[in-house]
């Protein structure tokens, strides 16, 4: 005995109907994480951004003028303009020197691709502080750096050139957030069927062309996860301004940090906060522009086409 | 099969003592001779790891001969990097680039020789319509089935124009009768082209069916080069014997010359010199009879262990008192009244075996079974 097919077909609604409420309660504990501990937060600074500050103390009246402050103020503006630029540097300098390396990676036997992958991840365990202030023993007067340039005869003296500085802060961003460029990328290229670069080469593509029109169009997912990556963690820092970065090489992160400590002034700070959440979103958003637009042209020319085959 | 249909007199591909060792002590081609003519229709046939894949791989420049020279067209290629070779792939899983368009995949080949654009839209557009694709352009290649997707391999190297095409187990992911439909298609490009076909298989069906020469090939050597009917009437070893076509092979000593089975003796095939004394009696199934034997024709009994009704034929699968099988196949009704377990004499004449010195060592040579396997 078979069921009616109409009984078949509510049970196979229920099932339906089950299994996507077995999906969302998979989701939920994710999302509650998320709201409870990210959205409420988030939240309570959106609010606090509009209320004024009085001394010490929060009044709870609505206000713009923690906005507007910040354009008034001729320090604010250039932070945040110090701060994109440098994070754009960073992840400029990240892509240009992590793409090689997970290429090299990519092409290598199995074994040093392997070892090299634990070289990029050893650093992820240690503490972003003790990564920072070994920079300080490089880059300082005492440091590594003049050392070798004295011993080398090319300084008599101790330089106090490369520390204290934007330029010594994004070094230490550099070195701290390779990996995140470079994992990514390599787990892309490592999808990328080698037939297809025979395929390219076979084609009479050169190396060079193999690269620009299969490599780098297969990498672009990995590509945009670690300049994601890597632009949000250097627009976010703290660490590597405040151990290295001097006066001259203050960035948004310190700022705000020092809203809420030192300053006290937490409307303040709220609406530097969500300033530079706007403007991360709006990087965000050109990355990912950037990224379609190479799909647009393929899709143009492709479009341009289907007429002319007939 | 046609005769081939290059006017020059130039070999297309010639391949002299080509030999390729990998890094980790294989050997994949061991000493390699071949001539092709321009515009024939080449199969390099062998099992898995016969070498004839990285042959393949070589002429198109993806891998370099440890020694040798290879020459295409008359020049060696030893110092030509591939994607300068006037040579083109079709892959074996078809390779096409999964971030481009269906006719974006054609045309890379010609972007790449910087052809204006009216002429890439031309041409690749003509090409897609010859293989059947016309109106597909625009698809993403992981939308097409199987059978398209090859098509699109073959459109996309074939619009470069090659004067050598390579074609690497081009059909082995497709079912049967998309084998069979895709078989003749590029059978009548090559003659319409006139482009020096050289195609890598494992299935000898094909082979057969679409060459003008075949080149079987066995742990890295050159077994047999020759036309489909020459390789199946007149295997040069044991090993294209059973490789080629449904064989018996059957291990012999050779004595006074004439050749000493488990039971009975009988003539060599004429203008057969043999040293022995082992030696391997290769004998078609459709050559034996039942029935009355003439006295110069090979006669052994057997013991039937299966009869097989197979429409056209009857197969009678026997065992010699040696326990060597041997596999008949008779006009149908001629077996009928066979039964397991019952003795009988089966018959050949002497001159429908093929008789080669036995190789040395253990026998290697493919059982019948063998000859039909995929791999």
């Amino acid at each position: 005995m078979s069921r009616a097919p109409a009984v078949d077909r509510q049970l196979g609604r229920l099932a339906w109907v089950d299994d996507r409420l077995g999906r969302f309660a998979l989701f939920l504990p994710g999302l509650l994480f998320v709201v409870v501990l990210v959205g409420i937060p988030l939240g309570i600074l959106l609010v606090v951004s509009f209320l004024t500050d009085a001394s010490y103390s929060i009044e709870p009246i609505p206000t713009l003028a923690n906005y507007l402050g910040l354009i008034g103020d001729g320090v604010f503006p250039i932070v945040l303009w110090r701060t994109v630029l440098t994070a754009v540097v960073v992840t400029a300098a990240c892509l240009a020197i992590g793409f090689p390396i997970a290429l090299v990676l990519a092409r290598t036997t199995p074994r040093r691709r392997a070892l090299g992958t634990l070289i990029l991840m050893v650093p992820l365990w240690t503490n972003l502080l003790v990564k920072i202030y070994s920079w300080k023993a490089i880059l300082g007067v005492k440091g590594v750096l003049n050392y070798g340039l004295q011993a080398a005869g090319v300084t008599s003296e101790p330089v106090d050139l490369f520390l204290y500085n934007t330029p010594a802060v994004a070094i230490a961003l550099v070195s701290a957030l390779l990996p995140f460029m470079v994992l990514p990328i390599l787990t892309a290229l490592e999808r990328v069927p080698p037939s297809l670069l025979e395929a390219a080469t076979d084609l009479g593509s050169s190396p060079r062309r193999v690269f620009w029109t299969v490599t780098a169009p297969l990498a672009r997912r990995g590509v945009l996860a670690g300049v994601t990556f890597v632009l949000v963690m250097a627009i976010g820092d703290i660490v590597a301004s405040e151990v290295l970065g001097g006066p001259s090489g203050i960035l948004v992160g310190r700022v705000i940090f020092g809203q809420f400590g030192p300053s006290d002034n937490w409307p303040r700070g709220a609406a530097m906060g969500w300033v530079l959440i706007a403007t991360m979103t709006g990087m965000l958003l050109v990355v990912a522009r950037l990224a379609r637009l190479g799909t647009m042209e393929r899709v143009s020319i492709t479009g341009a086409d289907p007429r002319l085959e007939g | 099969m046609t005769a081939p249909g290059g006017s020059s007199t130039l070999p297309s591909i010639e391949l002299r003592g080509v030999a390729k060792t990998f890094g980790d002590g294989f050997q994949a081609v061991r000493g390699l001779d071949l001539s092709i003519r321009s515009g024939e229709f080449v199969t390099l046939l062998g099992p898995s790891g016969s070498g004839k894949t990285t042959t393949l791989r070589m002429i198109a420049g993806f891998e370099s001969p440890t020694r040798g020279e290879i020459l295409v067209l008359g020049q060696d290629v030893a110092r030509v990097p591939a994607h300068l070779r006037p040579v083109n792939t079709v892959f074996q899983d078809y390779a096409l680039f999964p971030h481009l368009s269906v006719f974006d995949n054609v045309a890379y080949g010609l972007k790449a020789k910087r052809l204006d654009r009216t002429s890439i839209a031309e041409k690749a557009g003509a090409m897609l319509e010859r293989v059947g694709l016309a109106g597909f352009g625009h698809r993403a290649p992981t939308s097409l089935s199987g059978g398209q997707r090859q098509r699109v391999a073959l459109a996309r190297a074939l619009v470069c124009e090659p004067r050598v095409l390579l074609l690497d187990e081009p059909l082995g992911a497709l079912d049967l009768k998309l084998r069979k439909q895709l078989q003749l298609q590029l059978v009548e490009l090559c003659q319409a082209l006139g482009i020096t076909f050289v195609h890598v298989t494992h299935d000898q069906d094909e082979a057969l069916t679409m060459s003008d020469r075949i080149a079987v090939m066995h742990d890295g050597r050159l077994e047999q080069f020759a036309p489909p009917h020459e390789l199946y009437d007149r295997p040069a070893s044991t090993f294209v014997a059973g490789f080629v076509g449904e064989n018996n092979i059957l291990r012999g000593r050779l004595a006074d010359g004439s050749v000493a089975l488990a039971d009975g003796h009988f003539g060599l095939p004429a203008g057969t010199t043999l040293r022995g004394p082992d030696v391997d009696v290769a004998i078609r199934p459709e050559f034996i009879r039942t029935g009355p034997a003439r006295e110069s024709d090979a006669v052994v009994s057997v013991t039937v262990e299966q009869v097989i009704f197979a429409g056209s034929e009857t197969r009678l699968v026997t065992r010699l008192a040696n326990g060597a099988p041997l596999m008949a196949h008779l006009p149908a009704g001629a077996a009928a009244e066979h039964r397991r377990g019952e003795q009988i004499s089966l018959a050949w004449s002497v001159d429908d075996a093929r008789c080669f010195e036995a190789p040395v060592g253990p026998s290697t040579s493919p059982a019948i079974e063998a000859g039909e396997s995929e791999e």
